[in-house]
C-alpha cells in the first residue's frame, strides 16, 4: 500500500497553475522528501496532501481512498501536518499546547480521557520535552519550540506526518536533532514521514525516497543515490556542482561551484 | 507538584469568575437605586409594578429595564468582541471598530425614516445592517488579511456609515429625535417589551458561543494547525463570526452603537484569565456586563442631576484604553 497515490493532479491558485498533471506515489512507512528550487510548488503540494487546500484537478488517494472522502477528524487521526511557521497563543505552556493534539479524538460529549493523557505523556517523552512541560512556549529556544510542535503532532497519534521545512530557522546541531527525531519516528514507530527540506545534503542523508519537482512536474523520483547527480542539479537548481559521497553515510553530497573565480581563496 | 499547581490555577480562575459574578447583583442593586428620583432600599425590596409611588414608577419604567439592558448588552458586546479578535487575529477588532455597530445603526435609522417602528423591524434592520457592514469589511480586507488593513477598512467604513446616519438625522430633524438619543448609545428609555422579545434569542446566541469554546480555542493555534487537528476551520469561523454579528446587532437594537465595550472586555478578560479559555470567554461576557452597568451608573452621578449616556462614558474610558493599546503596547500590530 502507498500512503499517497496521485493521478493527473493539478495544483495551484485560481490564476496560476503551479504543478500540472502530476502522477506519482509516496510509499508507506518511508521517509519521503520533496525537493525543488524556490517557488517550484513543493510546499503547495505538501499542503494539498495535508488537506490544507484543494487540488485544481485530478485524483489524490490517501491510503487507497480518495483524500476528500475522509471526514476532517478521521483524517486528523491518520495524518498530521506541521506548517513552516507556528505561533502559539501568548501564555500557553508546553503541556497545554501538546494537549491540543488530542482534539481529533474528542467530541462534544467525550472530553479529555486517560488515553489522551497517555498519548500526551508519550509525545513529551519521545521528543524529550517532559522537563519543559510547564514552560511557556514563547520562552523556548528555536530548537525546543520545534520539538514541542512535533510533540503536538505526535500526540495526534497519526501514522503519517507531513512537515514543511521543519529545520528552516535552526542551527546545524538542531537541524540534526530534528531530523534524527524524524528518523527515530520512522524506524522505531513505523511512521510515514513526508517533508519539504531545503538542505539537499541532509535531505539525501535522511530520505529513503525523494521526489524532485521542476518545471511544473516531477523531474525525477527514487532513492537519493538514483536521483541526485550533476545533470539533476543543473536542471533543477541551475547549479553546477560536483557530486561526491557523504564521507559518513555514502549518500550524495553536492559541492557547488561559485559563479566567480575565487582565485585568492583557492590553494594552488 | 505539577498537578497541585494546576489545581491552584483552577481555583484562582474560579475565584476570579465568582468575584465577577458577585459584582453583577451588587452593581444591579446600585443601578436600581442611583438616579434623579430617590429609590430607597425598602423600595427595591418591596417593588411592585403598580405605580403606587414615584419610586415604583421609576423602578418599573426606567431602573429595572436599563439595568437588564446594560447586563445583556454588555455581555453580548464582550462576547462578540472576543470572537472578532480571535477569528480575525486582530487585537483591535470589535463590533465598533469593524463597523458592524455603525452598519446596524444606519439600517435602523433608515427603517425608522420609512416609518417602521416595530420591534421586529428594528431588530431585523439591525441584523441586516450588521451583516452588510461585516461582509464589506471582510471583502475590503480579504486580499492581504492584514491586521492593519482590516482595522483601517473597518474604521473608515464605520465613519462613512456614521456620516450617512448623521446626514439623515440632520435632514429629518425633529422626526428622529428619539433615534438621536438612542444613537449616542444609551441603555435608558428601553421598554421591557423590547427586552422580553429579544431575551430568548440573545440567551440562545450566548449559549451557542459558550458551546463553541473548545473550537474557538483550537482555532487560536492558527488555521493550518486547527485544520491539521481535524477542525472544519471555514465552518467554525463562519458560525463564530455569524454569531458575533448577530450578538452585536442585538446589542445595537437594544442600546444603540456602544463603542469600546466590545474592545475592552476581551482584553481585560485575557489579562485576568490568560489561557484558561472557557473562563476567558465567560469572563468577556461578565466583564462586558460589569463595564456597561458601571459606566451607566457613573453617567448618572458624574453630572448629577443630569445624565451622561453610557455610550459617552464608555467612549471616554475606551478611547483612553485604545490609545494605550496602539501606542504603549505597539506589539498588538505585530501579531
Amino acid at each position: 500500500m502507498n500512503t499517497f497515490d496521485l493521478n493527473e493532479v493539478t495544483i495551484g491558485y485560481e490564476q496560476k497553475t503551479v504543478l500540472n498533471r502530476l502522477s506519482f506515489s509516496i510509499p508507506h512507512g518511508k521517509i519521503t522528501v520533496l525537493l525543488g528550487a524556490n517557488g517550484c510548488g513543493k510546499s503547495t503540494l505538501l499542503s494539498t496532501l495535508a488537506r490544507q487546500r484543494d487540488a485544481l484537478g485530478g485524483d489524490i488517494a490517501f491510503r487507497d481512498k480518495p483524500l476528500d472522502s475522509y471526514r476532517a477528524k478521521e483524517a486528523a487521526r491518520l495524518m498530521t501536518f506541521m506548517p513552516q511557521v507556528n505561533v502559539a497563543p501568548d501564555g500557553l505552556t508546553v503541556e497545554q499546547l501538546v494537549r491540543f493534539g488530542r482534539y481529533p479524538y474528542q467530541t462534544f460529549f467525550k472530553r479529555y480521557s486517560e488515553d489522551d493523557e497517555r498519548a500526551v505523556e508519550r509525545a513529551l517523552a519521545f521528543t524529550d520535552t517532559v522537563s519543559l512541560r510547564d514552560t511557556l512556549v514563547s520562552n523556548l529556544s528555536g530548537g525546543q519550540k520545534q520539538r514541542v510542535w512535533i510533540a503536538l503532532a505526535l500526540a495526534q497519534e497519526s501514522e503519517t506526518i507531513l512537515l514543511d521545512e521543519p529545520t528552516t530557522y535552526l542551527d546545524m546541531s538542531h537541524q540534526i536533532e530534528i531530523l534524527d527525531l524524524m528518523y527515530r519516528l520512522n524506524r522505531l514507530e513505523g511512521k510515514t514521514i513526508i517533508m519539504v527540506l531545503h538542505d539537499l545534503h541532509l535531505a539525501c542523508r535522511y530520505a529513503d525516497h525523494v521526489i524532485a519537482l521542476a518545471g511544473g512536474n516531477v523531474y525525477r523520483e527514487g532513492s537519493p543515490n538514483d536521483v541526485v547527480d550533476e545533470t539533476f542539479m543543473k536542471d533543477v537548481f541551475g547549479l553546477k556542482v560536483i557530486v561526491t559521497e557523504d564521507p559518513l553515510y555514502g549518500t550524495p553530497l553536492c559541492v557547488p561551484y561559485s559563479h566567480y573565480e575565487l582565485n585568492e581563496k583557492r590553494p594552488t | 507538584m505539577v498537578g497541585k499547581e494546576r489545581s491552584e490555577d483552577m481555583k484562582k480562575t474560579w475565584i476570579k469568575l465568582l468575584l465577577l459574578i458577585i459584582c453583577l447583583p451588587i452593581l444591579s442593586y446600585i443601578s436600581l437605586r442611583v438616579g434623579v428620583i430617590t429609590v430607597s432600599h425598602e423600595d427595591v425590596l418591596t417593588f411592585r409594578a403598580d405605580g403606587s409611588s414615584q419610586a415604583m414608577i421609576a423602578l418599573a419604567d426606567n431602573r429595572i429595564p436599563r439595568t437588564i439592558v446594560a447586563l445583556l448588552v454588555g455581555s453580548v458586546l464582550g462576547l462578540a468582541g472576543l470572537i472578532f479578535q480571535l477569528v480575525t487575529r486582530n487585537p483591535l477588532a470589535s463590533p465598533d471598530i469593524l463597523a458592524v455597530n455603525a452598519g446596524a445603526s444606519l439600517a435602523i435609522v433608515l427603517v425608522t425614516l420609512f416609518g417602521f417602528s416595530s420591534i421586529a423591524s428594528f431588530t431585523i434592520a439591525s441584523l441586516i445592517g450588521a451583516f452588510i457592514a461585516g461582509v464589506i469589511v471582510y471583502l475590503l480586507s480579504a486580499n492581504g488579511g492584514n491586521v492593519m488593513y482590516m482595522t483601517l477598512a473597518g474604521a473608515s467604513l464605520a465613519a462613512l456609515f456614521s456620516s450617512f446616519t448623521q446626514s439623515i438625522i440632520a435632514y429629518e430633524e425633529g422626526a428622529l429625535d428619539e433615534v438621536l438619543f438612542w444613537l449616542t448609545g444609551s441603555v435608558a428609555g428601553r421598554s421591557l417589551t423590547l427586552v422580553e422579545a429579544l431575551l430568548p434569542w440573545m440567551v440562545g446566541a450566548v449559549v451557542l458561543v459558550l458551546l463553541l469554546s473548545k473550537e474557538l480555542e483550537t482555532l487560536s493555534l492558527g488555521d493550518q494547525v486547527a485544520r491539521s487537528l481535524g477542525q472544519n476551520v471555514g465552518v467554525i469561523k463562519f458560525v463564530a463570526v455569524t454569531l458575533a454579528v448577530v450578538l452585536s446587532a442585538f446589542g445595537v437594537a437594544l442600546a444603540g452603537p456602544i463603542a469600546f465595550a466590545g474592545l475592552l472586555a476581551p482584553h481585560l478578560a485575557k489579562y485576568l484569565f490568560g489561557t484558561a479559555f472557557f473562563a476567558r470567554l465567560a469572563g468577556s461576557a461578565l466583564i462586558g456586563s460589569v463595564l456597561l452597568l458601571a459606566a451607566d451608573i457613573l453617567g448618572r452621578v458624574i453630572l448629577f442631576p443630569r445624565e451622561v449616556t453610557v455610550g459617552v462614558v464608555l467612549a471616554v474610558i475606551g478611547g483612553a484604553f485604545f490609545i494605550y493599546l496602539v501606542s504603549v503596547r505597539q506589539g498588538v500590530f505585530k501579531s
